[in-house]
C-alpha cells in the first residue's frame, strides 16, 4: 500500500514537473507567438477578406471575386507581372553566374583575397536608397558619367572601325582572322578541347563580321554611324524595349512580342546586379569551402584538367548553394520595391512598374485597398507555385555530397 | 599525354602561369573598380559646385581641390618644416605597412586618417572656427574666391531634417534586432530543449509565416496599426518586425547543438530553464546572435516600404525614406544629392569595415545550411 502511494506521489510530481515545464515553454513562446499571429498570420486571412470587398480606406460592399476578375483583365496588372518576370530573368541568373566566376577566382590562393571580397561586398551593405540615388546620377541623360564614358568608347571604336572597315583595312582584317582560326585548328592538340572551341568561336565571329562588312559596305557605314550616335541613351527615362531600340538604329522594327524589356528596366537590373553580386559571392565562397579538398586531389592525380574538375566536381557539389541562392534571390527579386521606387518611380510609361510597386500604387495613391489586396494575394500564390516548381525541378538535381 | 605537354609551346609553364595570374588580378581589379566606381564618383561629385557637376565633359576632380592643393604646395615651398612633416608621415606609413602584416591593423591605420579627417571636419562644422576655416581664409588671402570646403554637406543637411532621420533610423534599427533576440531566443530555446504538447504544430505555424511575402500582410497590418493608433510612432516601425522566424530557426539549431551533458550538469546544480538560457545558452550562442543581429540591423536600416506607409510626419521618418523624399525635393541639384548620399553611406561603410570579418563570416554561415 505504502509503496503504491509513494509511486502515485512520484508520478504526480513528475506530471507536475512536466506541466510546469510545458507552462514555462508556452510562456517562452508567447511573445513571439502573439506578434507572429497578429502581424504575420492573421493578416493573411484579413488580406483575403479585404480582397473580397470594395474597400477604399473604409470597408465597402462585399463584391466576391469582382476584384480578381478585374485584375485578370487589367492590362496594367499583366504588364506588371511581365516587368517582374523580365526583371527576375535578367538579374537572378546573370548575378549568380558572375558571382560564381568571381568566387571561383577568389577561391584560389591569391593575395589580397580578403580585400577583394570586402570590395565586392561593399554594395550589399550600402543602403539601397542612397546607392540608387548615386546610380540615378550616373545614368543621367545629359550630365551622367556613364553616357560620357560609354559614348567615348563607342565613338573611339567607330573611329577604329572606319579605318579597319574600309577598303584596305577590311582585307587585312579578314586575312588575319582566317589565319588565326587556321592556326587554332592546326594547334588544337596542344590545347584543351574547351579552350579551342571557345577561341575558334571568337575567331569565327570576327571572321564572319569581317566577311559581312566586306561584302556589304553599306552595312559598315551604317554600323559606324550607329556606334557614333548610339550614346547618349536615356537610360532611366527610356520606355522603348531594348531590342526595339537596337533594331531601330539599324532600320528594323521588331514585332511587339520581341521588343524586350525597356531600357529603363535594363538599367534597374544593372543596379540590382551591382548590389547583390557581393552577397552571392560570399555565399558561393562558403559553398566552395565545403567541397572536400581530397576530391580535388584525387581528380588531379587522375589527370583531370581544371575545366573537368570545375564541371564534374565543383559545380555539382555546389548545387545545394546554387539551389539556395536561386530560391532566395528569385523570391527577393519578385518582391523588390525600393529599387523601382527610387530609380524610376514606376515610369517611364509603366515599364518599370513591378507587381510590388503596383500594390503600393493601388494602395497608397489610388486608395483601392481591396484591389491592392487581391494583387498581393495573387503575387503570394505565384511565389508559392514558383517555389514548389523550383523544388520539383531543381530539388531533384541537387547533389548532396 | 602529360600535363606539361598541354601547355602552349610558346610559353614555358612557369611564365604561362605568371601570365594567367596577371590576367586573374587584372580581372579581379576590374571587378573591384566597377564595384567601387559609384562610391568614388559620389564623393567626387559631392564636393563640386552645381555648375561643375553638370558640366560636359565632366571633370574628375572638383576644381577647388586643385586650387587648395596649389595653396598647399605654396605653403610647402615657404615652410621647410611642412616638408619634414610630409616625409615623416610617409615614413610612418611605410613602417606601419611593413611592420603589421595583418589586414586588421592596416585597415585601422587607414581609418586613423579618416578619424583625423573627421575631427577636422567637425571642427569646421562647429562655429566655422576650425582648421578648415583658417584654411579658407588662407586661400582667400591668396585672392581666390572659394566656397567653404563642406558647403554642399552643410547645405544638404539644412535642406531636410536629417538629424531626425538619423535618430529614427538608429533607434529603429537598434531596437528591432534587440527585440528580435528578446522574442526569438526564448522561443527557439523552448523548441530546442523543452517538451510540451503541440510543439511541432506551433513550430510549423512559425515556419508557415515565413512563406508569406510581406506585401500580402502590408495592408491589413496598416489597418491594425491605424486602429491601435500607432501611426507615426516607433512602435509602428518596430513591433511588426519584432519577430524573425529565421532567427528562431537558426537559434533553435544552435541550441540543439549545445551538448545535453552541459544541461544535465546545470540541472543537478539546481539551475532551471530560465537561468540556463540566460547564463549558459545565450552566451554560447553569441556568434549566431551577432550575425543574425547584424543582418536584422541592416534590413531595418534599409526598410523603405513599411515606414513609407506608417509615417507621414517628417520627424518620424527613417533615413532611407527621408533621403528618398529629399531626392525628389532637391530636384536636379546633384551635388547636394551626392553630399546627402555620402553622409548616409559613409558611416555605414566605416562601421562595416570594423566588423566586416565577423559580418561576412556570419552571412556565409547563416545564409546557408
Amino acid at each position: 500500500m505504502d509503496q503504491l502511494a509513494g509511486f502515485r506521489v512520484a508520478r504526480r510530481s513528475r506530471l507536475m514537473r512536466h506541466a510546469r515545464e510545458a507552462a514555462l515553454a508556452y510562456l517562452y513562446i508567447l511573445p513571439a507567438l502573439v506578434i507572429t499571429i497578429v502581424f504575420g498570420l492573421y493578416p493573411v486571412f484579413r488580406a483575403f477578406f479585404i480582397s473580397l470587398h470594395n474597400w477604399s480606406i473604409v470597408k465597402g460592399a462585399f463584391v466576391g471575386s469582382q476584384n480578381y476578375r478585374t485584375l485578370f483583365s487589367d492590362p496594367n496588372v499583366g504588364k506588371a507581372f511581365q516587368v517582374t518576370v523580365f526583371y527576375v530573368v535578367a538579374t537572378v541568373p546573370v548575378t549568380m553566374m558572375i558571382s560564381l566566376l568571381l568566387a571561383y577566382l577568389l577561391f584560389r590562393p591569391i593575395r589580397y583575397r580578403a580585400l577583394f571580397r570586402t570590395l565586392y561586398f561593399l554594395p550589399y551593405v550600402t543602403s539601397l536608397v542612397p546607392a540608387a540615388m548615386v546610380w540615378q546620377w550616373i545614368f543621367n541623360y545629359q550630365a551622367g558619367v556613364l553616357n560620357y564614358i560609354a559614348g567615348g568608347v563607342s565613338r573611339g571604336l567607330a573611329a577604329v572601325l572606319t579605318v579597319v572597315g574600309s577598303s584596305p583595312g577590311i582585307y587585312i582584317w579578314v586575312a588575319l582572322a582566317a589565319v588565326w582560326v587556321l592556326y587554332l585548328l592546326a594547334t588544337c592538340r596542344q590545347r584543351t578541347a574547351l579552350a579551342t572551341r571557345a577561341w575558334c568561336f571568337v575567331g569565327a565571329l570576327v571572321l564572319a563580321t569581317g566577311l559581312y562588312l566586306m561584302l556589304r559596305p553599306s552595312a559598315h557605314a551604317n554600323l559606324v554611324q550607329v556606334m557614333d550616335s548610339f550614346f547618349p541613351v536615356r537610360w532611366l527615362q527610356e520606355p522603348r524595349g531594348i531590342l526595339l531600340y537596337l533594331g531601330k538604329q539599324f532600320g528594323y522594327t521588331p514585332p511587339t512580342w520581341l521588343q524586350g524589356p525597356s531600357m529603363a528596366l535594363l538599367a534597374v537590373s544593372l543596379v540590382s546586379m551591382w548590389h547583390f553580386t557581393g552577397y552571392d559571392v560570399v555565399i558561393y565562397m562558403a559553398g566552395l569551402y565545403n567541397v572536400p579538398p581530397d576530391l580535388y586531389e584525387a581528380a588531379r592525380i587522375d589527370g583531370a584538367t581544371e575545366g573537368q574538375v570545375f564541371w564534374k566536381i565543383t559545380l555539382p557539389l555546389l548545387s545545394p548553394t546554387t539551389f539556395f541562392l536561386l530560391i532566395t534571390s528569385t523570391i527577393g527579386a519578385f518582391r523588390s520595391f525600393t529599387m523601382f521606387y527610387v530609380l524610376t518611380d514606376g515610369g517611364p510609361l509603366r515599364t518599370t512598374t513591378s507587381v510590388t510597386f503596383m500594390i503600393y500604387e493601388q494602395f497608397y495613391n489610388a486608395s483601392r485597398w481591396g484591389y491592392a489586396s487581391a494583387i498581393a494575394i495573387v503575387l503570394f500564390v505565384c511565389i508559392l507555385i514558383m517555389t514548389l516548381i523550383n523544388q520539383r525541378l531543381a530539388g531533384n538535381r541537387v547533389i548532396y555530397q | 599525354m602529360t600535363a606539361s605537354a598541354r601547355h602552349s609551346m610558346l610559353l614555358d609553364p612557369h611564365s604561362r602561369r605568371k601570365l594567367n595570374r596577371g590576367a586573374l588580378y587584372l580581372f579581379l581589379s576590374l571587378g573591384g573598380v566597377i564595384t567601387c566606381f559609384p562610391f568614388v564618383w559620389m564623393i567626387l561629385t559631392s564636393f563640386k559646385t552645381y555648375a561643375e557637376a553638370i558640366a560636359t565633359p565632366p571633370t574628375v576632380f572638383p576644381a577647388e581641390w586643385g586650387v587648395r592643393l596649389g595653396v598647399l604646395g605654396a605653403a610647402f615651398a615657404s615652410h621647410p618644416l611642412w616638408l619634414v612633416a610630409l616625409v615623416a608621415w610617409l615614413a610612418l606609413g611605410i613602417w606601419v605597412m611593413r611592420r603589421f602584416h595583418e589586414t586588421r591593423w592596416r585597415i585601422l591605420y587607414l581609418l586613423a586618417h579618416l578619424a583625423l579627417f573627421l575631427v577636422v571636419a567637425l571642427l569646421d562644422f562647429w562655429g566655422q572656427r576650425g582648421l578648415a576655416a583658417a584654411w579658407d581664409s588662407t586661400v582667400a588671402q591668396r585672392g581666390v574666391a572659394l566656397k567653404p570646403f563642406w558647403d554642399n554637406y552643410v547645405e544638404a543637411w539644412r535642406r531636410a531634417p536629417f538629424a531626425y532621420y538619423f535618430r529614427n533610423s538608429i533607434i529603429m534599427s537598434v531596437a528591432t534586432p534587440l527585440l528580435i533576440v528578446a522574442t526569438s531566443a526564448p522561443a527557439a530555446y523552448a523548441f530546442a530543449r523543452m517538451r510540451f504538447p503541440g510543439a511541432n504544430l506551433l513550430f510549423m505555424l512559425f515556419l508557415a509565416t515565413m512563406m508569406v511575402p510581406s506585401e500580402v500582410v502590408l495592408i491589413p497590418n496598416f489597418i491594425t496599426i491605424s486602429q491601435l493608433g500607432w501611426k507615426n510612432s516607433f512602435a509602428a516601425l518596430v513591433v511588426p518586425y519584432a519577430v524573425s522566424v529565421l532567427s528562431i530557426f537558426f537559434l533553435r539549431q544552435f541550441f540543439k547543438s549545445v551538448p545535453d551533458d552541459l544541461f544535465d550538469a546545470a540541472t543537478i546544480d539546481g539551475c532551471g530553464h530560465t537561468r540556463f538560457l540566460l547564463a549558459i545558452a545565450l552566451p554560447l550562442a553569441q556568434p549566431a546572435l551577432v550575425s543574425t543581429g547584424m543582418f536584422n540591423f541592416l534590413s531595418a536600416w534599409n526598410s523603405l516600404l513599411w515606414p513609407l506607409l506608417v509615417t507621414d510626419d517628417e520627424t518620424m521618418r527613417p533615413l532611407a525614406l527621408g533621403l528618398a523624399s529629399f531626392s525628389t525635393e532637391a530636384g536636379t541639384q546633384f551635388n547636394l544629392y551626392m553630399a546627402a548620399a555620402s553622409f548616409t553611406i559613409v558611416p555605414v561603410i566605416v562601421l562595416f569595415l570594423f566588423v566586416q570579418e565577423q559580418f561576412i563570416e556570419g552571412i556565409a554561415r547563416t545564409g546557408i545550411k
